[in-house]
């Protein structure tokens, strides 16, 4: 292994000596001549060429993490989950409502099952309500995605459903992000303050909630710690 | 009034005569320029770091080019071909011209300098070579994204950084060989005494290597910087200087 780290060093050694080493000043004048220096014209012409070029590409501009969290309204919502505690829920923006459900539902005791939400956990919060009756509401919140900036257009939202009495939560689908960054080199960032974001810890947004309405006669059971009560 | 003496004159002139010499005649240089930074984007084809991350109902994986590989080669470039200077064949090159030792140095230095510029030049902009060949052979339909140097001042900023730098690896280089042309036994003990050294504080906790990185890689302040890699690289290049000078008593 530590034999592969210094390959590209006896490479670059090769290199050095196999072209800058030539000491004689016959073999130097025959074997490279003004060849050294019509390369590097030659290199530098194509470099100039790929700058340019490189400026046409069609790419999705990035903006520094702390713009994208302020675009993303997580500095005007610093305590995301503290609203879904105090059942505030109003006070969030629209955009962040990713889907509703309303479920039709007619008995006096709920059951709610979400077998696998332990990996990446969907926090689910229940409120009882005198404003409904026969039916329950859920709504999926989350703040919008961004990675390096740039914002992600797909959603995702876990899968519902109520069966006899059971109100199931499942993940669905996850979303595959799939990104190519081209990035600027560290001498850019050393002086710019964005280096410590070098490897892109930069992943915005994505916290995620659902909140749940049923109405208040309801018992609503489940095993430990799988829903928080709200108390508006 | 500040006059040049006669004697200071034909130093210059000398100067200029053997930097143009070096010019036409180190060709090589610039041939192992061209191939380490062509090996350099070879090696960044594949990315040059990639990051995964894990969030509710998300998988995200960012792949990262840049042409940080292509810099840091060239630095090593720097060094080596700093090194290769101060051989025997190349200093004696130099006495084919009405010469001394200190115009023989101070021509070497300002050739030094020449190539670091020129490479630190070529290494910015053979990042957007490797990045349009990464564009053009891997067509995958994977999002692009794109972080570029905020405005024309920042980007000489990072010229001006990576030109220093490689010209500060450059006086190491230059320092290190005429260590060894001093003395042969510095090739197998200059290694030995720096890597162990470092082996040695680090074992008492202190990590020679990370606070070099910190003090000249992670110093943001640019007035800073370029007073750092000015020093460091003036005092290198005085003592290989020294050196050189006890060279010539020696032999």
């Amino acid at each position: 292994m530590i034999l592969v780290l210094f390959i590209p060093i006896l490479l670059m050694t090769a290199v050095v000596l196999m072209f800058t080493f030539n000491p004689g000043k016959k073999k130097r004048a025959g074997l490279q001549g003004k060849a050294g220096l019509w390369m590097l014209y030659g290199y530098t012409f194509i470099l100039l060429l790929s700058a340019a070029a490189y400026l046409l590409l069609p790419m999705e501009g990035v903006t520094s993490a702390s713009e994208a969290e302020a675009n993303h309204g997580e500095e005007q919502f610093p305590y995301f989950y503290d609203i879904f505690h105090t059942g505030n829920i109003e006070e969030l923006p629209d955009e962040w409502v990713v889907k509703q459900w309303t479920l039709n539902f007619d008995r006096d005791e709920l059951v709610l099952e979400a077998p696998e939400n332990d990996i990446n956990v969907v926090n689910i919060f229940v409120e009882k309500t005198s404003d409904l009756e026969g039916t329950i509401e859920a709504t999926f919140y989350q703040t919008p995605v961004s990675v390096n900036g740039h914002s992600v257009e797909k959603q995702y939202h876990p899968s519902i459903q109520v069966q006899e009495g059971t109100l199931e939560i499942y993940p669905s689908n996850i979303v595959q992000l799939r990104y190519r960054m081209f990035q600027t080199e560290f001498p850019f960032e050393q002086f710019t303050g964005d280096k410590d974001q070098r490897w892109g810890q930069s992943v915005t947004g994505s916290d995620s909630a659902l909140y749940i309405k049923v109405p208040e006669h309801i018992q609503v059971r489940s095993s430990p710690n799988t829903f928080n009560m709200v108390t508006p | 009034m500040w006059t040049m003496s006669l004697t200071e004159v034909q130093t210059v002139d000398v100067v200029k005569k053997q930097i143009g010499y070096k010019w036409r005649a180190y060709t090589g240089v610039f041939m192992s320029l061209v191939i380490i930074q062509l090996l350099g984007v070879l090696f960044s084809l594949n990315g040059s770091g990639s990051g995964g991350y894990g969030r509710t109902g998300y998988d995200i994986m960012v792949q990262y080019f840049s042409g940080d590989i292509i810099i840091v080669f060239t630095i090593f470039w720097g060094f080596l071909t700093a090194l290769l200077f101060t051989t025997r064949a190349y200093r004696e090159d130099d006495f084919s011209f009405i010469t001394n030792r200190t115009s023989s140095t101070i021509s070497t230095i300002l050739f030094l300098f020449v190539i670091s510029v020129i490479g630190g030049f070529t290494s910015l902009l053979s990042g957007y070579l490797l990045k349009v060949l990464t564009y053009i052979l891997f067509p995958e339909g994977k999002t692009l994204l794109i972080s570029n140097p905020e405005g024309p001042g920042v980007w000489i900023m990072g010229l001006v950084s990576v030109v220093l730098i490689i010209f500060m690896f450059s006086s190491i280089g230059y320092l290190a060989g005429m260590m060894i042309q001093w003395n042969k036994l510095f090739l197998i003990l200059l290694p030995v005494l720096l890597f162990g050294s470092m082996t040695w504080l680090a074992q008492s906790g202190v990590m020679v290597g990370e606070y070099f990185y910190q003090f000249y890689f992670q110093e943001k302040n640019f007035i800073l910087y370029v007073m750092k890699t000015i020093v460091s690289t003036t005092g290198l290049y005085t003592f290989a200087a020294f050196i050189s000078n006890h060279l010539e008593v020696k032999k």
